[in-house]
């Protein structure tokens, strides 16, 4: 009788500590166009930012936004300051050894954008002497330092946007990153001027699957946010924020 | 089933109990039984091992369905709707006569084609690569029509130009020529090119001039054609595209239709096969253990019981049957029984669940429209008071900008006029202005309690110099009326108290000028008591009393209700709102306001007020004195001054105080040019009007902070609104301080030595350098030097608390004896009665 009631104290107990759960910290952009910036309020928005409250909101859960650097998302998860990232991080063999993925969030290429004319295509000959803008930690930096860092200078920038404000000043002649983020920036206004230059990069480890970096070892959580991404993708949540910044399906 | 075989192995033991003949009948069934078991078995068994296979096979399908094929056909449905907007890019690109549009289908179209679906099939990517080209190309070519059709404009003017400088028959010629400039095919374009030539043949060669435009439409022609094509060949590649994506799928979802039903016909033959198998084998084991086995045994018993009682025996056989039958009823019974009861249990909960369901749903529905009707009266309550709202705040702004104009004009003049008689009209239509700007007040104010929308500031002050300011402003209108203004303070009173002194100040005005304008004889006693004895917090009580012709008992809470005036007509001028938001304002300070009155000998206002009481440090810096300010004082930095206001009069108003004073001052009629002129002139300081037309004052305030060099720059708000919440959004914008229209010069000042740390020069600066003189000690020899009538008429007026007389008088002194007049005017400044009265009382005695 005596077990019965410590098991029954023990599991109401649990149960109680499930309900008043902390809320979770989430990571999100705080430069980057479209997927995550801070508005003229001062909070986050965006389409990783949309994506995180549809995600957080499936799982029954509150969450506290806190906006980072791209370089911050992996050793923020890493160290557990953040439970999880919703950002465009690709999944990468680097990066699975220091954090946990959940499953696809979205499929993301890379590619070049310039100046028509600047720079006519992408080699090693056409690279010499030119500068390349890249955000600051991305897959994309390292591709372009092992590729191209002996013949161009390559600039990392903490941000996507700081990255486009370098193109767009002609502090350099092209940037690397990925595809969708640069609809955007070639859209808005001071991007006229630029087009993607040669064929997107869907290999080594600059395209493929944008998953949601989380704690390692917290499996509970990535499978509520599998669930949770399966359920936004089911009731259509996740289209009618994907149709409000992409012009094209991105899942 | 094995339920068929237990009862056949313990039957088949007692086989060998019958004797006689019994064993020749029993003898085939033991033969029998091993071999009908067996093969019973492997029947079971097979039937068994197909259902579970077509089960496993089933399942398989099922996971595969789930896993594999849903997938493929989710992409491939992705696939085909990818090919559907890539369709409507190019739709777009085709048609849209904004080239950032069509720049905007084209990336559009890149980003699907390199990001999406496409990438993964090797069949669709190259479809896509080919859509994109040519999307790319016919791009192209949208651009070089784009440019053609600008040619085409100069070519048609070049054409008109020279048609009107030939005259003659232009007037055809020139529907010719519209006939050129909007052929819609080629055909139509040679058809007006052939009528052209025909019209122009052997004329003025200056007519040919139309050739050019011809040349130009056909090549716009020519380009629409082959974008048309080259689009039109592209959409039909990718619309088979999407036909065979779809066909493939459909094919697929009905080839594993078909299989799914196949092998699902096939599980069901099977299990019916196999139980229709089963079936037959119990009736035939059935039959077999009858044959074999009961009916031997029967025919045992009865062999048995006949050679018992040696009569025929037929009733075992019959009660065994009459007993399984009986049994069987009651079973039957029971369970008809039991299922009856189920129902109407069932039926009975039904009924219930339902009345309950259909009673809530009507209270879901009740509260639900009673909800929405709250919620639609109250958005119309608030759209309501919102248009009110905004109605004043149009009001406020439209009565006060012309006011002001008109107050600051005639102050501006009154300093210039000489004529005495210029002097006396334009202080009329300053007191005019006073009095129209105090109507438009009451009423603001009155809407403003009604709203709600009142908040109180509190402010730590001098309490007898609030009341010597209130003395000093109305005691010329006792003196011109005949009547005396005095002021009773008891000593028990805090010097220095923290309540909101604006509306303090308002509500005493008002019941001193009430008191005055309804008092034809005597006088006005401002009295001021104090009700208790705490330490920081005091409560007062303001007693107005006069010696007027009183208010009937009936009237008495009248006065107070909003538009109400009790006075005969013609006598009282006013908005009849004063008292009422006197004592709205009291109350929302925590305090009262009562009136008492005896008709015929006078009525006293009582206005109980609690306050708090603060040391002399907290007073925030003196009020700042109105005295005429002659320029600055020298030494500082010449300041740039930008003034943003749209309204003419205000503008002109603001920029000629600013440039008497010697600064530099520039002016903006709106957001955008006060923007541009920070841009270039970069101003120490900008007065920034709310309202104004291309760009708010908002607007401007918050892009000027953000230009370089924005932060550096004070910016003062100016709001003809009388709404208390638009100072807090003018600093949400960044100014760093507003004043409310209609300013008084003084307030300008001010706020600029606050921004800028500006220094003025003052008429009297003098009068600074005497008041250090102006101790108890030394005032007696001050006073000694002045001419003995004008110390007694100062006497008289001390004596009775005449802060106007004894204004009036020292201004009077001033004439002979500045220093004196200076003193004087400081210890009234300070309301310092008891000091006048005795020093007077001593030079008298004296």
């Amino acid at each position: 009788m005596k077990t019965w009631r410590l098991l029954l104290c023990a599991w109401l107990c649990l149960a109680l500590q499930a309900l008043a759960a902390e809320p979770l910290v989430v990571a999100v952009n705080n430069n980057d166009r479209p997927f995550g910036w801070m508005n003229d309020k001062g909070e986050p928005t965006g389409f990783s930012v949309d994506i995180a409250k549809a995600l957080c909101k499936a799982m029954n859960r509150e969450c506290r936004l806190q906006p980072a650097a791209f370089a911050d998302f992996i050793p923020g998860v890493a160290s557990g300051r953040f439970d999880f990232v919703v950002a465009n991080i690709l999944r990468t063999p680097e990066r699975e050894k220091l954090v946990d993925f959940s499953d696809r969030f979205w499929r993301s290429s890379s590619t070049f954008v310039g100046q028509p004319g600047v720079v006519k295509a992408i080699s090693r000959q056409e690279l010499k002497g030119k500068t390349v803008a890249v955000q600051k930690g991305a897959v994309q930096e390292r591709y372009l330092r092992e590729l191209y860092g002996d013949v161009a200078t390559v600039d990392a920038y903490a941000s996507n946007a700081e990255r486009n404000a370098a193109l767009a000043a002609g502090k350099a002649d092209l940037m690397l990153g990925s595809t969708m983020s640069h609809f955007a920036f070639m859209t808005a206004k001071g991007g006229e001027r630029f087009e993607i230059i040669g064929e997107p990069i869907y290999d080594g480890g600059l395209g493929g699957d944008v998953a949601i970096p989380l704690t390692k070892g917290r499996n509970d959580l990535r499978q509520a946010i599998n669930a949770a991404m399966t359920a936004i993708l089911r009731d259509g949540t996740y289209a009618r924020i994907n149709n409000a910044y992409f012009p094209a399906g991105v899942f | 089933m094995p339920a068929s075989t237990t009862p056949t192995s313990p039957l088949a033991s007692s086989d060998a109990l019958p004797e006689g003949e019994a064993p020749r009948r029993a003898l085939p069934l033991r033969r029998l039984l091993l071999p009908g078991a067996t093969v019973l078995a492997i029947a079971l068994g097979s039937v068994f091992a197909v259902v579970i296979f077509g089960q496993d096979k089933i399942a398989a399908l099922a996971e595969d369905t789930r896993n594999l094929l849903l997938p493929a056909l989710t992409a491939q449905n992705d696939n085909a709707h990818d090919v559907e907007r890539l369709i409507l890019f190019g739709e777009e690109l085709i048609n849209s006569p904004d080239p950032a549009k069509r720049r905007q289908a084209r990336l559009s179209a890149q980003m699907l084609i390199y990001d999406q679906s496409f990438r993964f099939d090797p069949q669709t990517r190259e479809l896509g690569k080919g859509a994109l080209a040519t999307l790319v190309s016919i791009a192209e070519q949208r651009d070089r029509r784009d440019k053609l059709a600008g040619d085409l404009q100069q070519a048609l003017l070049a054409a008109e130009t020279s048609l009107t400088r030939s005259g003659g028959s232009e007037s055809a010629l020139r529907w010719l020529l519209v006939a050129v400039v909007t052929a819609g095919s080629e055909a139509a374009l040679d058809q007006a090119v052939t009528d052209l030539t025909t019209a122009t043949s052997g004329r003025d060669a200056q007519l040919r001039a139309w050739q050019p435009v011809a040349e130009i439409r056909r090549q716009i022609l020519a380009i629409d054609r082959a974008s048309a094509t080259a689009w039109d060949q592209e959409a039909r590649r990718l619309k088979a595209a999407t036909d065979t994506l779809a066909a493939g799928a459909e094919l697929r979802t009905r080839e594993r239709i078909t299989e799914i039903e196949g092998e699902a016909a096939r599980a069901r033959m099977v299990a019916i096969l196999g139980l229709a198998g089963l079936a037959v084998l119990f009736i035939a084991a059935v039959v077999a253990a009858r044959r074999w086995i009961v009916r031997p045994l029967l025919d045992a018993t009865r062999v048995l019981a006949t050679a018992n009682s040696d009569q025929p025996q037929h009733q075992p056989r019959s009660s065994v049957v009459a007993e399984i039958r009986a049994i069987t009823t009651a079973a039957q019974t029971l369970a008809e029984n039991t299922r009856a009861l189920d129902e109407e249990r069932r039926v009975v909960v039904q009924v219930r669940l339902e009345a309950a369901a259909a009673r809530e749903q009507d209270l879901r529905e009740l509260v639900a429209q009673r909800t929405a009707e709250l919620e639609r009266a109250k958005l119309r309550a608030e759209a309501a008071n919102e248009a009110k709202s905004a109605f004043l705040a149009n009001m406020s702004h439209e009565l006060r900008t012309p006011l002001n104009a008109i107050l600051g004009f005639s102050r501006l003049m009154q300093r210039s006029a000489e004529v005495p008689q210029d002097q006396e009209s334009l202080g009329i239509i300053n007191r005019s202005g006073e009095h129209l700007l105090q109507l438009i007040n009451d009423v603001l104010d009155m809407s403003k309690v009604e709203a709600h929308r009142v908040t109180l500031t509190p402010f730590a002050f001098d309490l007898r110099a609030l009341l010597g300011d209130i003395v000093a402003m109305l005691g010329d209108r006792a003196a011109a009326a005949g009547l005396h203004l005095s002021i009773d303070a008891t000593d028990e009173l805090p010097a220095h108290v923290r309540c909101d002194h604006t509306k303090l100040r308002q509500i005493l005005i008002n019941l001193v000028g009430n008191a005055l304008k309804f008092t034809h004889e005597g006088g006005v006693v401002i009295r001021v008591e104090r009700l208790d004895a705490e330490m920081v917090t005091a409560r007062l009580a303001f007693l107005i009393e006069d010696s007027g012709a009183g208010i009937a008992e009936a009237d008495l809470e009248r006065i107070f209700q909003p538009f109400e005036q009790v006075a005969a007509p013609g006598e009282n001028k006013g908005t009849g709102l004063g008292l009422a938001i006197a004592r709205q304002f009291a109350e929302l300070m925590g305090g009262s306001l009562t009136a008492q009155s005896r008709v015929g000998v006078g009525s006293t206002f009582r206005l109980e007020l609690p306050v708090d009481i603060v040391a002399a440090d907290d007073l925030p810096r003196p009020a700042h004195e109105f005295r005429p300010v002659l320029g600055l004082v020298p030494g500082q930095p010449r300041y740039r001054i930008l003034v943003a206001e749209d309204n003419a009069a205000s503008r002109l108003l603001l920029v000629r105080e600013l440039t008497s004073l010697g600064l530099d001052v520039r002016e903006a009629t709106n957001g955008a040019e006060a923007v541009a002129t920070f841009e270039e002139w970069h101003p120490h300081l900008i007065w920034m009007d709310w309202r104004m037309p291309i760009m708010n004052g908002l607007d401007a305030t918050r892009r000027i902070r953000a230009l370089p060099g924005g932060t550096e720059t004070r910016i003062l708000g100016l709001t003809a609104s009388a709404f208390e919440e638009r100072g807090e959004e003018f600093r949400q914008a960044g100014c760093d301080a507003y004043l409310r229209k209609p300013y008084r010069i003084g307030e300008v000042l001010d706020a600029m030595t606050q921004a800028l740390g500006l220094r003025y020069r003052y008429a009297e600066n003098d009068a600074d350098a005497a008041k250090p003189g102006c101790t108890d000690e030394a005032a007696a020899d001050i006073l000694r030097a002045v001419a003995p009538l004008l110390l007694s008429q100062l006497r008289a007026a001390a004596a009775v608390c005449n802060y106007g007389e004894a204004v009036r008088i020292a201004e009077e002194i001033r004439a002979s004896n500045p220093r004196a007049a200076d003193c004087i005017v400081a210890r009234l400044a300070r309301f310092d009665w008891s000091f006048l009265q005795r020093e007077l009382g001593r030079l008298a005695g004296g």
